[in-house]
Protein backbone atom coordinates (compact mmCIF):
# COMPACT_ATOMS: atom_id res chain seq x y z
CA UNK A 1 0.00 0.00 0.00
CA UNK A 2 1.33 3.39 -1.10
CA UNK A 3 0.41 6.43 1.44
CA UNK A 4 0.36 10.40 0.46
CA UNK A 5 0.55 12.10 3.24
CA UNK A 6 -0.51 15.86 2.59
CA UNK A 7 1.98 18.58 5.02
CA UNK A 8 1.13 21.75 5.60
CA UNK A 9 3.78 24.96 7.02
CA UNK A 10 1.36 27.23 8.69
CA UNK A 11 2.18 29.74 11.75
CA UNK A 12 3.19 27.96 14.43
CA UNK A 13 0.10 27.04 16.77
CA UNK A 14 1.83 28.80 20.24
CA UNK A 15 2.30 32.27 18.18
CA UNK A 16 0.26 35.03 18.97
CA UNK A 17 -0.60 36.24 15.50
CA UNK A 18 -1.04 39.96 14.27
CA UNK A 19 -3.15 41.54 11.85
CA UNK A 20 -1.21 44.06 9.64
CA UNK A 21 -1.82 45.32 6.11
CA UNK A 22 -5.56 43.65 6.17
CA UNK A 23 -4.15 40.15 6.37
CA UNK A 24 -2.24 38.06 8.79
CA UNK A 25 1.28 39.31 9.36
CA UNK A 26 3.68 36.43 8.46
CA UNK A 27 7.16 38.15 8.44
CA UNK A 28 9.54 36.79 10.87
CA UNK A 29 7.06 34.76 12.29
CA UNK A 30 7.69 30.94 13.21
CA UNK A 31 6.13 28.94 11.21
CA UNK A 32 6.33 25.27 11.56
CA UNK A 33 3.85 21.81 10.53
CA UNK A 34 0.22 21.80 11.24
CA UNK A 35 -0.36 19.84 14.34
CA UNK A 36 -2.74 17.53 12.77
CA UNK A 37 -0.19 16.95 9.50
CA UNK A 38 1.94 15.70 12.57
CA UNK A 39 -0.33 13.28 13.50
CA UNK A 40 -1.20 12.20 9.66
CA UNK A 41 2.50 11.77 9.51
CA UNK A 42 3.17 9.63 12.41
CA UNK A 43 0.10 6.97 11.26
CA UNK A 44 1.67 7.16 8.20
CA UNK A 45 4.45 5.87 9.61
CA UNK A 46 3.29 3.57 12.32
CA UNK A 47 0.98 1.92 9.29
CA UNK A 48 4.57 1.35 7.58
CA UNK A 49 6.39 0.28 10.47
CA UNK A 50 3.86 -2.54 11.00
CA UNK A 51 4.37 -3.36 7.34
CA UNK A 52 1.05 -2.85 5.75
CA UNK A 53 2.48 0.09 3.82
CA UNK A 54 5.32 0.18 1.71
CA UNK A 55 6.15 3.58 0.78
CA UNK A 56 5.18 6.47 2.56
CA UNK A 57 5.57 10.05 0.41
CA UNK A 58 5.23 13.25 2.45
CA UNK A 59 3.67 16.61 0.23
CA UNK A 60 3.99 20.29 0.71
CA UNK A 61 2.86 23.25 -1.27
CA UNK A 62 4.13 26.54 -0.36
CA UNK A 63 7.28 28.61 -0.95
CA UNK A 64 10.64 27.28 -0.84
CA UNK A 65 10.35 27.01 3.10
CA UNK A 66 8.46 24.62 3.21
CA UNK A 67 11.14 21.82 2.75
CA UNK A 68 12.07 22.44 6.20
CA UNK A 69 8.46 21.44 6.95
CA UNK A 70 9.36 18.58 4.60
CA UNK A 71 12.56 17.33 6.27
CA UNK A 72 10.68 17.14 9.44
CA UNK A 73 8.48 15.04 7.97
CA UNK A 74 10.95 12.87 6.25
CA UNK A 75 12.58 12.90 9.85
CA UNK A 76 9.85 11.31 11.42
CA UNK A 77 9.82 8.90 8.93
CA UNK A 78 8.69 9.45 5.47
CA UNK A 79 10.36 7.58 2.44
CA UNK A 80 10.14 10.84 -0.03
CA UNK A 81 8.85 13.85 0.22
CA UNK A 82 6.98 16.47 -2.89
CA UNK A 83 7.20 20.19 -2.60
CA UNK A 84 4.86 21.82 -4.74
CA UNK A 85 6.74 25.39 -5.15
CA UNK A 86 4.44 28.44 -5.19
CA UNK A 87 4.86 31.88 -3.95
CA UNK A 88 0.77 32.13 -3.34
CA UNK A 89 0.07 32.58 0.66
CA UNK A 90 -1.41 29.28 1.61
CA UNK A 91 -3.57 30.21 4.38
CA UNK A 92 -6.61 30.04 2.72
CA UNK A 93 -5.89 34.05 1.69
CA UNK A 94 -5.28 32.90 -2.28
CA UNK A 95 -4.34 29.43 -2.67
CA UNK A 96 -7.73 27.99 -1.19
CA UNK A 97 -8.52 24.29 -0.25
CA UNK A 98 -10.16 23.43 -3.74
CA UNK A 99 -6.97 24.22 -5.62
CA UNK A 100 -5.10 22.45 -3.50
CA UNK A 101 -7.62 19.21 -3.95
CA UNK A 102 -6.83 19.93 -7.26
CA UNK A 103 -3.17 19.56 -6.98
CA UNK A 104 -3.38 16.73 -4.22
CA UNK A 105 -5.36 14.87 -7.34
CA UNK A 106 -2.69 15.41 -9.77
CA UNK A 107 -0.20 13.70 -7.47
CA UNK A 108 -2.24 10.70 -6.46
CA UNK A 109 -2.71 10.32 -10.64
CA UNK A 110 0.98 10.51 -10.89
CA UNK A 111 1.61 8.28 -7.75
CA UNK A 112 -0.65 5.91 -7.91
CA UNK A 113 -1.39 6.06 -3.71
CA UNK A 114 -3.77 4.13 -1.98
CA UNK A 115 -4.28 6.02 0.76
CA UNK A 116 -3.96 9.98 1.45
CA UNK A 117 -3.74 10.98 5.19
CA UNK A 118 -4.14 14.06 5.53
CA UNK A 119 -5.00 16.35 8.53
CA UNK A 120 -8.36 17.66 9.81
CA UNK A 121 -7.89 20.91 9.66
CA UNK A 122 -5.06 23.30 9.36
CA UNK A 123 -4.57 26.04 12.39
CA UNK A 124 -4.81 28.87 10.29
CA UNK A 125 -7.25 28.57 7.91
CA UNK A 126 -9.90 26.21 10.07
CA UNK A 127 -11.57 25.16 6.95
CA UNK A 128 -11.38 21.15 7.44
CA UNK A 129 -12.32 21.64 3.63
CA UNK A 130 -9.25 19.77 1.38
CA UNK A 131 -10.02 15.71 2.62
CA UNK A 132 -13.71 16.10 1.58
CA UNK A 133 -12.84 17.63 -2.18
CA UNK A 134 -10.00 15.19 -2.88
CA UNK A 135 -12.75 12.33 -1.72
CA UNK A 136 -14.83 14.32 -3.93
CA UNK A 137 -12.64 14.56 -6.78
CA UNK A 138 -10.93 11.48 -6.48
CA UNK A 139 -14.50 9.82 -6.20
CA UNK A 140 -13.13 7.77 -3.08
CA UNK A 141 -14.58 6.53 0.30
CA UNK A 142 -13.29 9.30 3.00
CA UNK A 143 -13.58 9.01 6.67
CA UNK A 144 -13.42 12.64 8.75
CA UNK A 145 -12.09 13.05 12.13
CA UNK A 146 -10.22 9.85 12.09
CA UNK A 147 -9.82 8.55 15.77
CA UNK A 148 -8.16 5.54 15.68
CA UNK A 149 -7.42 3.68 12.62
CA UNK A 150 -6.77 -0.22 11.97
CA UNK A 151 -6.05 -2.71 9.05
CA UNK A 152 -8.06 -6.02 8.72
CA UNK A 153 -8.56 -8.14 5.53
CA UNK A 154 -11.54 -6.35 4.06
CA UNK A 155 -9.41 -3.35 3.94
CA UNK A 156 -8.75 -0.27 6.70
CA UNK A 157 -11.38 -0.03 9.75
CA UNK A 158 -11.73 3.66 10.97
CA UNK A 159 -13.35 4.61 14.11
CA UNK A 160 -14.58 8.80 13.72
CA UNK A 161 -15.43 10.53 16.10
CA UNK A 162 -17.88 13.08 16.09
CA UNK A 163 -20.16 16.02 18.25
CA UNK A 164 -22.64 12.54 18.46
CA UNK A 165 -20.63 10.04 18.98
CA UNK A 166 -18.03 7.59 17.46
CA UNK A 167 -18.89 5.54 14.13
CA UNK A 168 -16.92 2.64 13.20
CA UNK A 169 -16.25 2.83 9.29
CA UNK A 170 -15.29 0.02 6.89
CA UNK A 171 -13.27 1.01 4.18
CA UNK A 172 -13.01 -1.57 1.50
CA UNK A 173 -12.25 0.18 -1.80
CA UNK A 174 -9.25 2.26 -2.35
CA UNK A 175 -7.91 5.07 -2.82
CA UNK A 176 -9.11 6.41 0.09
CA UNK A 177 -9.09 9.23 2.11
CA UNK A 178 -8.46 9.26 5.80
CA UNK A 179 -8.62 12.74 7.71
CA UNK A 180 -7.21 13.04 11.01
CA UNK A 181 -7.88 14.12 14.29
CA UNK A 182 -6.09 15.06 17.26
CA UNK A 183 -6.89 11.77 19.23
CA UNK A 184 -5.33 9.38 16.51
CA UNK A 185 -1.86 8.96 18.03
CA UNK A 186 0.68 10.80 19.33
CA UNK A 187 3.23 12.18 17.12
CA UNK A 188 6.60 11.67 17.67
CA UNK A 189 9.32 14.89 17.92
CA UNK A 190 11.70 14.83 15.45
CA UNK A 191 15.02 14.99 16.84
CA UNK A 192 18.21 16.23 15.62
CA UNK A 193 19.58 12.75 14.53
CA UNK A 194 16.95 12.09 12.69
CA UNK A 195 16.59 15.23 10.92
CA UNK A 196 20.27 15.04 10.21
CA UNK A 197 19.55 11.33 8.21
CA UNK A 198 16.41 13.06 6.46
CA UNK A 199 18.90 14.78 4.63
CA UNK A 200 19.62 11.82 2.06
CA UNK A 201 16.32 11.47 1.79
CA UNK A 202 14.94 12.39 -1.96
CA UNK A 203 12.98 15.56 -2.24
CA UNK A 204 10.99 16.37 -5.73
CA UNK A 205 10.38 19.87 -6.45
CA UNK A 206 7.43 21.00 -8.61
CA UNK A 207 5.72 24.02 -9.92
CA UNK A 208 2.22 24.42 -9.01
CA UNK A 209 1.57 25.71 -12.27
CA UNK A 210 3.28 22.81 -14.27
CA UNK A 211 0.84 20.95 -12.74
CA UNK A 212 -2.07 22.56 -14.83
CA UNK A 213 -4.17 22.68 -11.77
CA UNK A 214 -6.49 26.31 -11.76
CA UNK A 215 -5.44 27.96 -8.93
CA UNK A 216 -7.30 30.93 -8.34
CA UNK A 217 -9.40 30.81 -5.23
CA UNK A 218 -12.65 30.96 -4.93
CA UNK A 219 -14.12 33.21 -1.86
CA UNK A 220 -12.64 36.04 -1.31
CA UNK A 221 -11.35 37.43 1.83
CA UNK A 222 -13.08 40.82 2.62
CA UNK A 223 -11.66 41.64 5.94
CA UNK A 224 -9.34 40.09 8.77
CA UNK A 225 -9.37 41.73 12.06
CA UNK A 226 -8.23 40.53 15.62
CA UNK A 227 -11.49 39.62 18.30
CA UNK A 228 -12.14 42.69 20.54
CA UNK A 229 -10.05 42.95 23.79
CA UNK A 230 -10.83 42.02 26.96
CA UNK A 231 -12.80 44.60 28.94
CA UNK A 232 -10.68 45.34 31.89
CA UNK A 233 -11.59 44.40 35.08
CA UNK A 234 -12.65 46.45 38.78
CA UNK A 235 -11.24 45.82 41.80
CA UNK A 236 -14.52 46.42 44.75
CA UNK A 237 -13.71 47.22 47.61
CA UNK A 238 -16.62 44.89 49.69
CA UNK A 239 -18.99 42.45 49.22
CA UNK A 240 -21.52 45.03 49.43
CA UNK A 241 -20.60 46.69 46.40
CA UNK A 242 -20.09 43.58 44.32
CA UNK A 243 -23.26 42.60 44.89
CA UNK A 244 -24.41 46.11 44.07
CA UNK A 245 -22.65 46.19 40.76
CA UNK A 246 -23.90 42.69 39.88
CA UNK A 247 -27.09 43.90 40.95
CA UNK A 248 -27.42 47.60 39.18
CA UNK A 249 -24.65 47.34 36.50
CA UNK A 250 -24.25 43.78 35.08
CA UNK A 251 -27.90 42.94 35.98
CA UNK A 252 -27.66 38.89 36.76
CA UNK A 253 -29.27 39.23 39.84
CA UNK A 254 -32.49 40.02 40.56
CA UNK B 1 39.06 7.59 16.53
CA UNK B 2 36.40 9.69 15.08
CA UNK B 3 34.28 6.81 14.01
CA UNK B 4 33.20 6.35 17.40
CA UNK B 5 32.32 9.46 18.02
CA UNK B 6 30.66 10.14 14.92
CA UNK B 7 28.16 7.13 15.72
CA UNK B 8 27.47 8.23 18.97
CA UNK B 9 26.56 11.94 17.64
CA UNK B 10 24.17 10.04 14.35
CA UNK B 11 22.02 7.91 16.39
CA UNK B 12 20.48 8.49 19.65
CA UNK B 13 21.27 5.76 21.68
CA UNK B 14 23.07 5.36 24.99
CA UNK B 15 26.62 5.94 24.47
CA UNK B 16 28.36 3.71 27.17
CA UNK B 17 27.08 0.67 24.90
CA UNK B 18 28.68 2.26 21.91
CA UNK B 19 32.10 3.67 23.24
CA UNK B 20 32.49 0.42 25.98
CA UNK B 21 34.91 -1.28 23.81
CA UNK B 22 37.34 1.97 23.27
CA UNK B 23 40.35 2.52 24.99
CA UNK B 24 42.13 5.52 26.40
CA UNK B 25 44.48 5.96 23.71
CA UNK B 26 42.10 6.19 21.17
CA UNK B 27 40.73 9.79 22.48
CA UNK B 28 42.85 13.01 22.69
CA UNK B 29 40.80 15.03 25.29
CA UNK B 30 41.84 18.11 25.83
CA UNK B 31 41.27 20.15 28.89
CA UNK B 32 39.20 23.50 29.01
CA UNK B 33 42.71 25.31 29.01
CA UNK B 34 43.07 24.99 25.26
CA UNK B 35 39.46 25.81 24.30
CA UNK B 36 38.74 22.58 22.42
CA UNK B 37 35.30 21.18 23.06
CA UNK B 38 34.72 17.39 23.30
CA UNK B 39 32.06 16.65 19.81
CA UNK B 40 29.85 14.77 22.36
CA UNK B 41 29.36 17.74 24.33
CA UNK B 42 29.31 20.11 20.95
CA UNK B 43 26.31 17.57 19.58
CA UNK B 44 24.64 17.59 22.82
CA UNK B 45 24.63 21.03 22.47
CA UNK B 46 23.41 21.27 19.42
CA UNK B 47 20.14 19.28 20.35
CA UNK B 48 19.50 21.05 23.24
CA UNK B 49 19.27 24.38 20.63
CA UNK B 50 17.21 22.23 18.45
CA UNK B 51 14.35 21.32 20.98
CA UNK B 52 14.65 24.62 22.72
CA UNK B 53 13.07 26.37 19.86
CA UNK B 54 9.86 25.07 20.33
CA UNK B 55 10.10 24.70 24.09
CA UNK B 56 7.42 26.70 25.77
CA UNK B 57 9.98 29.02 27.96
CA UNK B 58 11.76 30.52 24.96
CA UNK B 59 15.34 29.64 22.90
CA UNK B 60 17.64 32.45 25.21
CA UNK B 61 16.12 31.29 28.77
CA UNK B 62 17.16 27.16 27.64
CA UNK B 63 20.50 28.74 26.45
CA UNK B 64 21.45 30.46 29.31
CA UNK B 65 20.66 27.46 31.67
CA UNK B 66 22.47 25.03 29.54
CA UNK B 67 25.21 26.84 28.93
CA UNK B 68 25.24 27.63 32.94
CA UNK B 69 24.80 23.84 33.63
CA UNK B 70 26.92 22.28 31.19
CA UNK B 71 30.01 24.92 32.57
CA UNK B 72 29.45 23.61 35.58
CA UNK B 73 32.75 21.69 36.89
CA UNK B 74 30.75 19.48 39.26
CA UNK B 75 29.85 17.54 35.70
CA UNK B 76 33.27 16.65 34.98
CA UNK B 77 35.51 17.53 37.55
CA UNK B 78 38.52 15.36 36.32
CA UNK B 79 38.58 17.15 32.88
CA UNK B 80 40.06 20.24 34.89
CA UNK B 81 42.51 17.88 36.87
CA UNK B 82 43.47 15.46 34.53
CA UNK B 83 41.93 15.62 31.04
CA UNK B 84 43.69 12.53 29.20
CA UNK B 85 42.43 9.66 32.33
CA UNK B 86 39.71 6.96 31.66
CA UNK B 87 37.81 8.69 34.73
CA UNK B 88 37.35 12.06 32.59
CA UNK B 89 36.30 9.89 30.17
CA UNK B 90 33.53 7.99 32.06
CA UNK B 91 32.35 11.10 33.79
CA UNK B 92 31.95 12.98 30.43
CA UNK B 93 30.26 10.43 29.06
CA UNK B 94 27.69 9.91 32.34
CA UNK B 95 27.32 13.80 32.26
CA UNK B 96 26.21 13.64 28.14
CA UNK B 97 24.03 10.83 28.83
CA UNK B 98 22.36 13.03 31.79
CA UNK B 99 22.11 15.69 29.45
CA UNK B 100 20.69 13.48 26.44
CA UNK B 101 17.97 12.40 29.26
CA UNK B 102 17.40 15.97 29.94
CA UNK B 103 16.67 16.60 26.22
CA UNK B 104 14.18 13.81 26.05
CA UNK B 105 12.32 15.02 28.89
CA UNK B 106 12.20 18.53 27.34
CA UNK B 107 10.83 16.89 24.02
CA UNK B 108 7.84 15.46 26.56
CA UNK B 109 6.97 18.86 27.90
CA UNK B 110 6.67 20.07 24.25
CA UNK B 111 4.46 17.35 23.31
CA UNK B 112 2.15 17.92 26.72
CA UNK B 113 1.88 21.93 26.09
CA UNK B 114 1.15 21.33 22.09
CA UNK B 115 -1.59 18.50 23.36
CA UNK B 116 -3.18 20.70 25.48
CA UNK B 117 -3.43 23.82 23.64
CA UNK B 118 -5.11 21.57 20.75
CA UNK B 119 -7.20 19.96 23.24
CA UNK B 120 -8.63 23.13 24.96
CA UNK B 121 -8.98 24.45 21.04
CA UNK B 122 -10.49 21.99 18.65
CA UNK B 123 -11.67 19.03 21.27
CA UNK B 124 -14.79 19.82 23.05
CA UNK B 125 -16.08 16.30 23.50
CA UNK B 126 -15.42 16.46 27.46
CA UNK B 127 -17.28 20.01 27.42
CA UNK B 128 -19.73 19.81 29.88
CA UNK B 129 -22.77 21.92 29.50
CA UNK B 130 -21.72 24.07 32.24
CA UNK B 131 -18.98 25.16 30.11
CA UNK B 132 -20.71 25.00 26.97
CA UNK B 133 -23.51 27.39 28.21
CA UNK B 134 -20.44 30.04 29.66
CA UNK B 135 -18.71 29.37 25.83
CA UNK B 136 -21.90 30.53 24.32
CA UNK B 137 -22.42 33.38 26.67
CA UNK B 138 -18.82 34.68 26.41
CA UNK B 139 -19.35 34.70 22.84
CA UNK B 140 -22.84 36.28 22.81
CA UNK B 141 -20.58 39.23 25.34
CA UNK B 142 -18.17 39.81 22.61
CA UNK B 143 -20.86 40.40 19.80
CA UNK B 144 -21.83 42.74 21.93
CA UNK B 145 -19.43 44.60 22.08
CA UNK B 146 -18.74 44.33 18.22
Amino acid sequence: MKILVGVKRVVDYAVKVRVAGGTVELNNVKQSMNPFCEIAVEEAVRLKENKHADEVVAVSIGPKQCTETLRTALAMGCDRGIHVMTDMRTDYMQLQPFAVAHIFQKLVEKEQSDLILVGKQGIDSDCGHTGPFLAGLLNAPQVTFAAKLQVNDKGLLVERETDSGTETIQVKQFPAVVTCDLRLNEPRYATLPNIMKAKKKPVETIKAEDLGVDLTPLVEVVEVMEPPPRKEGIIVGSVDELIDKLRNEAKVLK
Amino acid sequence: MFENYSRAIDSDESIDTILCSVTVSDYSIVGTTSGMMNPLVRDLYKRVIHVGRDYPTGLPHVRKVWKDSMRNRANCPACYTDPASSQCQEELFHAVNRGRFMVKEMIGVIKLKKYRAMKQRYDRTDETLEEAMDRVERLGHQQQSL
